[in-house]
């Protein structure tokens, strides 16, 4: 279906926004495309909808080449971008229409269509309602309706979750495995988020900085670390000696440092704990928290990249100064992951394991993850009409993640 | 669900380059822009507060003008109105960049770009759009101008004063249009628009005849695709369809065509 042979693009200020990728994705699959803001998704995906001009390298998007033949390209694929391209000036009928008719569908066959994809969304009611009063969910859910209109085979979206608040992104979801499911329509979709990947796509590839880093399932991608992953904070700031002695042990797979934090991948996390524990007595140092879970994309970004992901895209964010930019608002200069964690840390004082099943800190911080992750959003104000990403409040963010993390930890 | 059975539409010929689909397009879109205005036709009317604010106290305050040596006509006013009618066209058209702009941030252009349609009808919809919104805006402010004293044109400049102030405004959205893609930006654009159209409105025979200018001003308004929108509008209202005024349509038929052939090749081109 995609095809991408040492694509390039540099824009004129010189920088490489992609860097001599390659890859295929197969009809019928879900690809997802993970990255944080800035390493190249969005360039990609506007290459592959003949939105911008590759450098170099050959695309090729339902077996056209994106360059010589954008015409027939645009034919066979829907286009969700990263803003609403719904008109909110309009109803959504008017919407849809002039989608058609920009598509050439005979009248007969578009009303038909219309009907059609409304109930696949359901929004029939609402049918002749105005664009601008619908809520983000429903104007998401429209503007992959007005990109089907033509029943294209391939569906790309970029970031199509972006800035919706936890019941609509888990509703999105749900209708994009249907379309892939039952209609067998193919999609290519960016995000930022760790767990939409995990959620949705068959195929993942990490990309940072223009390159692929690792592209895999996303059971390959975890597994490549080890079946578990124990998570270490100390008070003390953590030698390179220290860090030399965890890797030398053969029944570690994977040792990662961040700062007073130290990740180890292995397998049989449970067996291998005291053993752990063990070593830190014997270096001398003090764990204040010793957390026991499953490896989640963090992780893996972590390690195919050398960056948490929230650094990353903390950085990013910096430089490009917009879309999150409200998320760092708050100068203090630390990421919104190490907030988490000295959230977490405070608890974790009086119960120094945690982590197994029922060993719920009880915290804060815990019940408000598992408010808004499993039961219910009455404390997430992001229900808001906004569609708009920036009114994001602050702190409630990586939800999902967390709700992902917290299903590994029951087991 | 019965709709699963509806099979694909088949969808179509990729012929976008065609010149049936160039037009039908054209007219898809052209369709929406005027919709749009349809629903906030109050937008037309606030542009037609300015032209008529200069209508009046311009008409006041220069009215004794006229009674100088050389003046072509009797009533100041009815030397303004067809100038009026061109600084209309100018600030109205400024405007459509603008909602280029609009388009683009909401990601509504992203959406038109990836759909199989020429570039051609995406521009030329936009600029149809804004010179019949301007011909809207000229058609009431012809009226107004009649009942403060202007008079009313005459014979078939009822028809060719339509003709004139469409080319024009065609010819300045694009303009307009095309700095809107090179700029990218809403203030630059508004800041450069205000910035172009008092000097080619000072430029132009609108508030005194060519003959009254000094040498260089004279030479600037040559150049200036604004004078000969006021000569064509003053010869409608005249009623003399001399060699001159077909001169003045010639230019401004000209003036629309590059404008336009160059929005659109601008257009076309960003996709580096």
């Amino acid at each position: 279906m995609i095809q991408i042979d040492h694509l390039t693009k540099e824009y004129a200020s010189g920088r490489k926004a992609v860097d001599d990728i390659s890859f295929q994705v197969q009809s019928g699959e879900v690809f997802g495309f993970l990255g944080p803001n800035g390493a190249g998704k969005t360039t990609t995906i506007k290459i592959l909808t003949t939105l911008l001009r590759p450098t170099s390298g050959t695309v090729r998007v339902a077996g056209h080449n994106v360059v010589e033949n954008p015409l027939v390209v645009r034919m066979s694929f829907g286009y969700v971008g990263q803003q609403s391209g719904v008109d909110p000036s309009m109803t959504v009928r008017e919407n849809l229409l002039l989608q058609g008719k920009l598509y050439h569908l005979p009248l007969s066959t578009l009303k038909e269509r219309i009907t059609f994809l409304l109930d696949l969304i359901d929004m029939k009611g609402a049918i002749d309602l105005w664009v601008g009063a619908l809520s983000g969910g429903m104007k998401r859910k429209l503007d992959i309706a007005t990109a089907l209109i033509h029943q294209p085979k391939l569906l790309f979206l970029d970031e199509p979750t972006l800035g919706l608040d936890p019941q609509s992104r888990s509703d999105l979801w749900s209708y994009l495995r249907r379309l892939n499911q039952e209609q067998g329509v193919t999609l290519f979709l960016t995000t930022h988020y760790l767990d939409e990947v995990d959620q949705l796509a068959h195929r993942v590839g990490i990309l940072n900085h223009g390159k692929i880093q690792k592209i895999g399932t996303p059971d390959q991608l975890k597994d490549s670390l080890g079946a578990d992953c124990i998570h270490l904070t100390f008070k003390q700031p953590l030698s390179e000696p220290i860090i030399a002695s965890f890797r030398q042990k053969e029944w570690i797979k994977e040792v990662i440092r961040q700062e007073h934090q130290l990740r180890l991948y292995l397998e049989n996390g449970k067996g291998t704990l005291p053993r752990v524990l063990q070593c830190v007595d014997e270096q001398g140092l003090t764990a204040e928290t010793v957390v026991l879970t499953r490896p989640t994309f963090d992780d893996v970004f972590l390690k195919y990249t050398g960056k948490s992901f929230s650094d990353e895209d903390k950085k990013e964010n910096d430089s490009s100064g917009w879309g999150w930019g409200k998320k760092w608002e708050n100068d203090s200069g630390e990421n919104e992951w190490s907030k988490k964690w000295q959230k977490k840390e405070a608890p974790g004082k009086t119960q120094e394991i945690e982590g197994q099943k029922g060993s719920d800190a009880g915290g804060e911080w815990k019940n408000q993850w598992n408010q808004g992750g499993t039961t219910s959003q009455a404390d997430v104000p992001g229900k808001s009409e906004e569609p708009s990403e920036k009114k994001w409040p602050e702190g409630e963010w990586p939800q999902g993640e967390w709700k992902k993390g917290q299903e590994w930890n029951k087991k | 669900m019965e709709q699963k059975i509806i099979t694909a539409p088949n969808p179509v010929a990729v012929s976008g380059a065609s010149i049936k689909w160039l037009v039908a397009d054209t007219t898809a879109l052209l369709g929406k822009y005027l919709l749009m205005t349809w629903r906030m036709p109050i937008w037309t009317f606030f542009g037609l507060i300015q032209p008529l604010l200069w209508l009046i106290i311009f008409g006041q305050l220069f009215k004794s003008l006229s009674r100088l040596p050389g003046f072509p006509e009797a009533d100041y006013i009815q030397f303004l109105a067809p100038g009026v009618i061109v600084m209309t066209v100018l600030f109205g058209s400024s405007w459509s960049g603008v909602n280029l702009l609009r388009d683009l941030t909401f990601g509504i252009m992203e959406k038109l770009l990836v759909a199989p349609i020429s570039r051609t009808a995406i521009v030329m919809s936009r600029l149809l759009h804004a010179g019949l919104t301007v011909v809207i805006q000229v058609f009431l402010l012809v009226g107004v101008a009649a009942l403060l004293g202007a008079g009313f044109p005459r014979g078939a400049g009822l028809f060719w004063i339509w003709v004139a102030v469409l080319l024009l405004a065609i010819g300045f959205s694009a303009i307009s249009n095309a700095l809107a893609m090179i700029l990218k930006k809403e203030e630059p654009l508004v800041v450069i628009g205000n910035m172009l159209t008092l000097p080619l409105l000072f430029f132009s025979p609108a508030l005194v005849p060519t003959d009254f200018m000094p040498g260089w001003m004279q030479m600037l308004s040559k150049i200036n695709p604004a004078t000969y929108g006021v000569e064509a509008v003053r010869a409608c209202y005249r009623g003399v369809f001399d060699s001159f005024f077909w001169i003045s349509m010639a230019v401004l038929g000209v003036f629309m065509f590059i404008s336009t052939v160059s929005a659109v090749s601008i257009f076309s081109q960003d996709r580096s």
